[in-house]
């Protein structure tokens, strides 16, 4: 592979063969007789080869100045990656290995571009620390990064440097700040220099922060991240004697975690390690190896993703975890494990049954084992919400379990030269800019003035500071967000798709950032502004950016070269690289740093102060008060991607609700604070065990989906009050109010709230329908430094006002009385293991009496009196095999595609979704708005039930009869990803008047945009309601920053026409069009001449395409790989073999109708505690 | 009445027209609206009707510029007002063509004195019905897709849509209903032409009336052709609200994939439409003078037709509601009878019980059917209920599909209101041109039903002389 591919100009003809159509590029006997047809005069230039390649060498050459505008190499090399091309071909995208960083840690990605244009953002398959030993399984992305485009091409970042306001260059800001820096060195003045950043792992930028720090003597690094793992370093600092960086690791390098426990711990969501433990997670509950699967038990306030997916939840009080890990430090005999006595008997029971599972195997698929066997690996995790002693008595916990080493590893903290809290170094900042102590403060990439606790009040202390003569405050940000505003000089922060950079992933390897595009706003990285400051000393008025040792990819290159060098003896991983620059070129390609690893500590001794410290730590129960937990949001993680559009408006994975936060509480808390709730809103068709509505009213427009206006609660701590929208939901544990961070930004931008100075923003746009207009409510002014994650002896009341959210789904459970079938099917293991057809006759609707085993789902609808399953069963209705009410082709389970033409000649493409691997994270809706350039519509038109995403994430609750509303432990929470069922029998496709949705030759549901009129039947007539209208013209066709960021493959929609789902039709043509370009290829080289079944007619390809060769977005994107997709006639594909191994769990969705949908659902499996479920009955 | 002793009439046609007549008394009386001057009453209407009609123009002119989205339609709610007023404008035209065709037909000479008038608020009707298809559609500048027109790209209209069997039923209606009433009003353009003191309004209906001599082949070919188009009318009546009933019928919406719908909306159709014309009739009578033309009588039997049509849409929701419990389907009895009932537009349900079930049930009575007032209240309320039931048939199931975590709710925005009031304006301006312009009431047809037409008729009065 060639190195040096700094791409130039688009090769033209004699490379890369330029052509419009397959028949074309292959010269096809029926193209040529449509040459001759239609251009009899011009048909011999056509084939003459002079000629033609004359023609496309000025085509060529008219694409090139075409792609000028579009256009922006970054300089410096980049190193394509993965489906190589030796320099850019027109029309073709190159992949390119990076990081995007969040709180510091590194996730790798690929990025896709085209001609220099980063569109999209992939799942780097090759990173070891993410990829997994399943060859199946792929790594997957999240939603941030997959976000992180729209992020990069935001029209709101801060555009050029300024001094306040006043427009700058970058020489003058660095002349001047270069002069200052002087004076107050000459003056000894150095400790007045105060350099505040977020987490960082970066080597490099660690590295220059240390050369600035020896440049400016006494100079201080303070550090501040709202959603630091502090308590985690300080926990294990208590057990081991120094900060750790703890990482989780339940499947794989021969571990398996049989048993999870989560004490507050979103495991399968936040933190840097999400990913990939979702990942593993995944593997662990593999459908087809159900005798195998984990147990997840998930102990915590909220209602998070983690504790959707756990097999047993218990919601408890903030204040009352600290007491149940005690509970089970005691039980395992933990030293400093003390028996808790305030628990109630249902909590005690749950950890005694917890403990006991930790430590042995009692059943295998619900069959009860003669003898018990030992658990080998397990794993208790606690949240980074949780105090530092809790993480103490954890990693006690484990070492006691023995999974030290084995599920849980420790590192070195990967944090540089951190504070172990930063909060605290943040006050200690705040606290010395009070006392005159400061006179330079360089705030990069952090936003304080925002994120701060309400006690430090960031805010006055920095306006203050910059306002006061002979200080200077400096912000590098890529907004000119709080924290800039409130700064004299606001300089721009490149994106990490902008710039060069470093970061090390959850365990320690590092990866290189590399840019895709040259900086859109002048932004500059932070390491570049730091050699801007340092490299000069001697010469403070020479201007930046000439000297090359500024240049990021400099300083990154020779940051590895360094420890290239130096490392080169010590590690076998580098041996096999000749030169640096071969080491350097691999390590970028793949992504991740060869050789880099950061050494595991092993032989740790817990200390004895940990059985002191377990004792101090227990909890001072708080009683019956109300008890705040603050929790990282789900779409925009701290508020810093508050401007994110496509973040704002996914709907987060518990609530749906989009562009909003509220306060999460349940049905008991709720009622108990007086808000009006409920019955009175009650659906008809839902019988009492259906969760009841969450709003006080709903609103007219659209209902339950979108539309809810909800009551404002004012929550006080400590005599700070913030008023916040409520919204019930269900499994908060009782008297816990749950608020999200992130919101209330009043600097975001146009997107995320007030942007002043710019033009006015498109009202459908905006959050809350109007320009301007701040997102959601700010909780950090309630947060101390002293209750960072909850906060105990809060009120709340009814404030009398009312809020509108959007929110996309209602509270109404999956089994809405008069539905034929169940859309979630979900059985326990054991009664997989004791009735394998039970999917085709699902014991929660056919009302099995006799079926003691199956969950209490069964039992509820005896309640009801549920019998009609048998009955419909006769019938054809719904449940278990349908008898086809059609008149059209009829198909059974083995061949839907029966009497259609098209059946065995070509792909079948198709679509499984894993329900039990689902974890509800959404990354699939974000990667499927990025691939198919759909638009955001923003919070009115979401109320009005507008959203445009093709797949949607349902979230279905399940609630036992009896306490349907009183105990939140009991709530079951299930999520659906529904894209296009691509049915073989579309009902869309009969009822459009212009045939503007139509089959396909390989059988795709395909949707012409151009030929749709917009009378809205098919969308009537879907049964799964995919379908997406464009009501208003949502697409932006004017920013100029957002036409770069639009896939090129996919056509942008105009007003009014209708769109979905095309499976990444546009992948898939790709695909055949290489496969047909490999055929063609291979035949010329064994000089064989093609014979095709029927010239010149689509579809019948003779190359096929290999499995793997077409991934969609949002398979690409899962990091659990719930979502396959691929070729069903394909005996070898992976959906194939899926579908043959999970043969008897695959079920469609409203089997009843007809519709031979081609995606499908693997059931859900959970796996009890058989001594739990027993014991609740 | 005193009139009774001057001429004695047929008793079946003493209601049906009253006073003192002679053929050129009827001609003038009814002409005489036309080429008289103009009323202040008629300009004060027409311009109130006009003022309406801008608002119509407003709001289709910032559909157009904005988009669909301006509407209050949705993802589930796809179809919102602009369909519920397609259908209720369709349904209204119905009559029109029931009274001028079917009517004809049978022999009911009491169609005679309200058949150009049904014919004409048919026409309007179906003019401001036609207005939702083409503007309810995403990109409405690409209508003609929709005809079966010779395209380049050798594309044609998708047959299995019911959209498209909508768009042949509606023209088809439309064209068929133009032809009739044109033909009906030949004779009396001609009489227009004749008495016109104006040369230009002479010129006028002079073009209008085709030649129109009044000679016995003309007389005879008239007869011929009227009675063909009846004919071919008679079906359209049946034709196009079955077809509209398809829309739904055909969808795969619980509630509305059913049997039932096509007679139940045929039914439903000629009851709004009957009760149109009553709506109007009662004013224009009294307005114009009318009284002894449009009698007590015509409204009497209108009011039965309403009566026997609306039982056949009170069995339709029995029968719904009874097939929905019979089915034994959850879908059906759980979301389709409790949702429609009890749901959120569960009000909307009972009102429309109320109005087109129980209140119509007054028509029973003889005082009610002759009591003006009562008729004319009862005509409204029936007018009301017809729009809730196609309300209810939208909007209870649209907003339930299949998976509970699509539902949704509809609410109309300021401008599907405004459109649907605009379309009045259209309606009434359209009226007030027509009653302004051409003879509202068929003079020749009711001179036909002058004794003095009748004297050599068997069983008439005049078989007294021999």
């Amino acid at each position: 592979m060639s190195i040096n591919t700094t791409p130039t100009a688009p090769i033209t003809s004699a490379e890369a063969p330029l052509w419009r159509s397959l028949e074309e590029l292959l010269e096809t006997p029926g193209y040529q007789d449509m040459l001759h047809r239609e251009f009899p005069s011009q048909a011999g230039e056509w084939t003459d080869p002079v000629s033609r390649r004359s023609f496309l060498s000025l085509m060529g050459a008219s694409l090139a100045l075409a792609g000028l505008s579009g256009c922006r190499q970054p300089s410096g090399t980049i190193v394509p990656n993965v489906r190589e091309a030796d320099g850019s071909q027109p029309g073709l995208p190159l992949y390119f290995a990076s990081a995007m960083t969040l709180s510091g840690y590194a996730t790798p990605v690929l990025v896709k571009n085209y001609e220099g244009r980063p569109i999209k953002i992939e799942a780097n398959t090759t990173h070891p620390s993410f990829k997994g030993e399943n060859p199946d399984s792929n790594p997957g992305v999240d939603m941030f990064a997959l976000a992180s485009i729209l992020g990069m091409y935001d029209p709101d970042r801060q555009f050029a440097p300024n001094n306040k306001g006043a427009a700058q260059t970058w020489e003058d800001a660095f002349r001047s700040l270069n002069t200052r820096i002087s004076e107050l060195k000459k003056a000894g003045k150095g400790a007045s220099v105060r350099l505040l950043t977020g987490q960082i792992t970066s080597p490099t930028l660690a590295s220059s922060i240390g050369r600035f720090l020896k440049e400016v003597p006494n100079a201080r690094w303070h550090q501040y991240e709202p959603l630091a793992n502090d308590p985690n370093y300080v926990g294990t600092a208590l057990a081991y004697g120094k900060p750790l960086e703890t990482v989780h690791q339940i499947h794989g390098k021969g571990v398996r975690a049989e048993v999870i426990a989560t004490f507050d711990c979103d495991l399968l969501y936040q933190g840097p390690a999400a990913l990939a433990l979702v990942r593993q997670y995944s593997e662990l509950r593999d459908i087809t190896k159900s005798e195998e699967m984990t147990r997840l038990y998930a102990i915590e306030s909220t209602l998070s993703v983690t504790g959707a997916k756990a097999d047993h939840r218990l919601a408890a009080k903030p204040s009352e975890i600290p007491a149940l890990v005690q509970h089970l430090a005691a039980i395992l005999g933990v030293v400093g494990g003390t028996e808790q006595t305030s628990l109630s008997a249902d909590q005690a029971a749950f950890i005694k049954a917890l403990a006991a599972d930790l430590l042995q195997s009692t059943h295998t698929n619900g069959k009860k084992l003669e003898k018990p066997v030992a658990r080998k690996a397990t794993l208790v995790a606690a949240g980074i919400g949780q105090p530092p002693e809790v993480h103490a008595l954890v990693a006690a916990i484990n070492e006691k379990l023995g999974n030290t080493g084995k599920t849980v590893r420790y590192l070195e903290p990967l944090a540089q030269h951190r504070p172990l809290a930063t909060t605290e170094s943040l006050a200690v900042l705040a606290a010395d800019i009070k006392a005159d102590k400061v006179d330079l403060l360089l705030v990069i990439d952090t936003n304080p003035v925002y994120s701060a606790t309400g006690d430090i009040d960031f805010k006055s202390v920095l306006e203050a500071m910059s306002l006061k003569p002979g200080k200077t405050t400096v912000a590098v940000a890529q907004y000119e967000d709080e924290t800039a505003i409130q700064c004299q000089w606001r300089l721009p922060l490149a994106h990490y798709l902008e710039q060069w950079g470093d970061a090390l992933t959850y365990d320690g390897r590092a990866v290189i950032i590399q840019p895709m595009i040259a900086p859109l706003y002048h932004g500059k990285s932070a390491e570049e502004f730091l050699a801007g400051l340092t490299a000069h000393e001697s010469d403070p008025m020479a201007t930046a950016g000439s000297s090359s040792e500024r240049e990021g990819h400099d300083l990154v290159k020779s940051h590895w070269k360094n420890w290239y060098e130096s490392a080169r003896g010590t590690s076998p991983d580098l041996l096999k690289f000749k030169t640096f620059d071969e080491f350097y070129t691999k390590s970028l390609h793949d992504g991740y740093v060869h050789g880099y690893t950061t050494k595991e500590q092993t032989g740790l001794k817990l200390t004895d102060e940990v059985a002191k410290i377990a004792r101090a730590a227990t909890p001072k129960t708080s009683g019956s008060g109300l008890e705040v937990v603050f929790t990282q949001d789900d779409t925009v993680y701290d508020g810093r991607f508050g401007n994110n559009g496509w973040l704002q408006e996914t709907p987060k994975p518990i609530t749906k609700i989009t562009w909003d936060n509220a306060a999460y509480i349940n049905y008991a808390t709720a009622k108990a604070l007086g808000m009006k709730l409920a019955t009175e809103n009650k659906l008809p068709g839902l019988s009492d065990r259906e969760y009841v509505a969450p709003a006080k009213e709903f609103g007219t427009t659209a209902g339950e989906h979108g539309r809810a206006y909800v009551d404002v609660l004012d929550i006080t701590v400590d005599g700070k009050t913030v008023s916040i929208p409520a919204w019930v939901v269900p499994g908060v544990a009782d008297n816990t109010i749950v608020l999200q961070l992130g919101y209330g930004r009043t600097r975001a931008g146009r997107v995320g709230g007030h942007l002043i100075g710019k033009a006015k923003a498109e009202p459908s746009k905006v959050g809350n329908g109007k320009a301007g207009d701040v997102v959601g409510v700010n909780v950090n002014a309630i947060r101390t430094q002293d209750s960072l994650f909850s906060a105990r002896s809060a009120t709340a009341k009814v404030n009398g006002r009312t809020h509108l959210l959007a929110c996309t789904q209602g509270h109404h459970s999956m089994e809405a009385e008069g539905r034929a079938a169940p859309l979630v099917r979900v059985a326990t293991v054991a009664t997989n293991a004791s009735n394998p057809h039970w999917v085709e006759h699902d014991p929660s609707l056919a009302g099995h009496k006799g079926d003691k085993a199956s969950d209490s789902h069964a039992k509820k609808d005896d309640h009801k009196g549920h019998d009609h399953g048998h009955e419909h069963k006769e019938e054809g209705h719904g449940h278990g095999k349908a008898i086809p009410l059609t008149l059209l082709p009829n198909a059974d389970d083995n061949n839907p595609m029966e009497g259609y033409e098209y059946a065995e000649k070509v792909h079948r493409w198709g679509m499984v979704i894993d329900l039990n691997r689902c974890t509800g994270c959404s990354a699939c809706v974000v990667a499927c708005q990025s691939e198919n350039n759909s638009p955001i519509v923003g919070k009115h038109e979401v109320s009005r039930g507008r959203e445009m995403h093709w797949i949607r994430v349902d979230r279905y609750f399940q609630v036992t009869y009896h306490d349907t509303l009183e105990n939140p432990s009991k709530v079951r929470t299930y999520h659906q990803p529904v894209p296009c069922m691509q049915c073989e029998n579309a009902p869309c496709e009969q009822v459009c008047p212009v045939a503007a949705t139509v089959h396909s030759y390989d059988g795709l549901n395909d949707m012409v945009y151009n030929r749709c009129v917009g009378t809205r039947y098919c969308s009537n007539n879907c049964p799964y309601k995919v379908r997406r209208f464009n009501f208003l013209q949502y697409t932006d066709y004017t920013t100029p920053s957002l036409k770069l960021m639009n896939n090129p493959e996919v056509t942008i929609r105009t007003r009014g026409v209708m769109e979905k789902c095309t499976y990444c039709v546009q992948r898939i043509r790709h695909a055949e069009i290489e496969a047909e370009k490999r055929t063609v290829k291979q035949a010329g080289a064994e000089k064989k001449s093609i014979t095709r079944k029927k010239d010149g007619e689509p579809g019948k390809l003779t190359a096929r395409i290999n499995d793997g060769e077409v991934v969609t977005a949002c398979m690409g994107a899962c990091p659990a790989n719930a979502i396959v997709f691929g070729d069903m006639n394909d005996p070898k594909s992976r959906i194939a073999r899926l579908k043959a191994a999970a043969k008897h769990l695959n079920y469609t969705i409203l089997e009843g109708l007809n519709t031979f949908p081609r995606t499908t659902y693997l059931a859900g499996l959970r796996n009890p505690n058989p001594n739990i479920e027993s014991a609740q009955g | 009445m005193a009139t009774k002793e001057v001429v004695k009439k047929e008793p079946d046609e003493e209601s049906l027209f009253t006073g003192t007549y002679s053929f050129t008394t009827v001609t003038s009386k009814i002409n005489d609206i036309v080429l008289g001057p103009t009323s202040k009453g008629w300009v004060f209407g027409f311009l109130a009707s006009f003022m309406v009609l801008q608002a119509l123009l407003m709001a289709l002119t910032w559909l157009l510029y904005e988009g669909i989205g301006v509407w209050g339609v949705n993802i589930p709610v796809g179809w919102g007002f602009d369909i519920i007023n397609f259908v209720w404008w369709i349904g209204i035209g119905h009559a029109g063509t029931l009274i001028s065709a079917i009517l004809l037909l049978f022999h009911q000479k009491w169609r005679t004195s309200i058949n150009r008038f049904a014919e004409a608020m048919t026409l309007f009707a179906v003019a401001c019905a036609g207005i939702y298809p083409l503007a309810h559609m995403g990109r409405p500048w690409f209508f003609y897709w929709l005809l079966p027109y010779p395209s380049t790209m050798q594309l044609w209209p998708q047959f299995r849509s019911p959209l498209i069997w909508d768009v042949f039923a509606v023209s088809t209606y439309l064209t068929v209903s133009l032809l009739f009433w044109y033909t009906g009003l030949i004779p009396d353009l001609s009489s227009m032409r004749d008495r016109a003191k104006n040369r230009w309004v002479r010129m006028i209906y002079g073009v209008l009336s085709l030649g129109w001599r009044g000679a016995a082949t003309h007389w005879h070919r008239y007869e011929t052709i009227y009675l063909l188009l009846a004919g071919l009318s008679t079906p359209l009546v049946l034709s196009v609200h079955t077809i509209v009933s398809f829309d739904f019928a055909v969808g795969n919406v619980p509630g509305w994939h059913a049997t039932i719908f096509p007679p139940y909306f045929v039914a439903g159709a000629v009851f709004s439409g009957f009760a149109m014309v009553v709506t109007l009739a009662v004013p224009v009578r009294v307005i114009y003078g009318l009284k002894d033309f449009i009698t007590d009588k015509h409204l009497d039997n209108m009011a039965r037709v309403m009566l026997a049509t609306g039982l056949m849409v009170f069995y339709g929701y029995g029968v719904e509601a009874f097939m929905a419990y019979y089915s034994g389907s959850p879908d059906e009895q759980g979301l389709f009878l409790k949702n429609r009932a009890f749901g959120p537009y569960g009000v909307f349900y009972w009102l429309l019980i109320l109005c087109n079930g129980i209140i119509p049930q007054l028509l029973w009575f003889k005082f009610f059917r002759t009591n003006i007032p009562s008729l004319f209240a009862i005509s409204i309320v029936i007018n009301i209920g017809m729009w809730l039931e196609r309300f209810v048939i939208l909007m209870s199931l649209q907003r339930i599909p299949w998976q509970s975590s699509t539902w949704g709710q509809y609410s109309p925005t300021i401008w599907d209101i405004t459109t649907y009031v605009g379309t009045f304006g259209l309606f009434f301006t359209l009226l007030f041109l027509f009653m302004r312009l051409v003879p509202m009431i068929s003079a020749f047809e009711m001179k036909h039903m002058m004794p003095e037409s009748h004297t050599h008729a068997p069983g008439t009065h005049a078989g007294d002389k021999h």
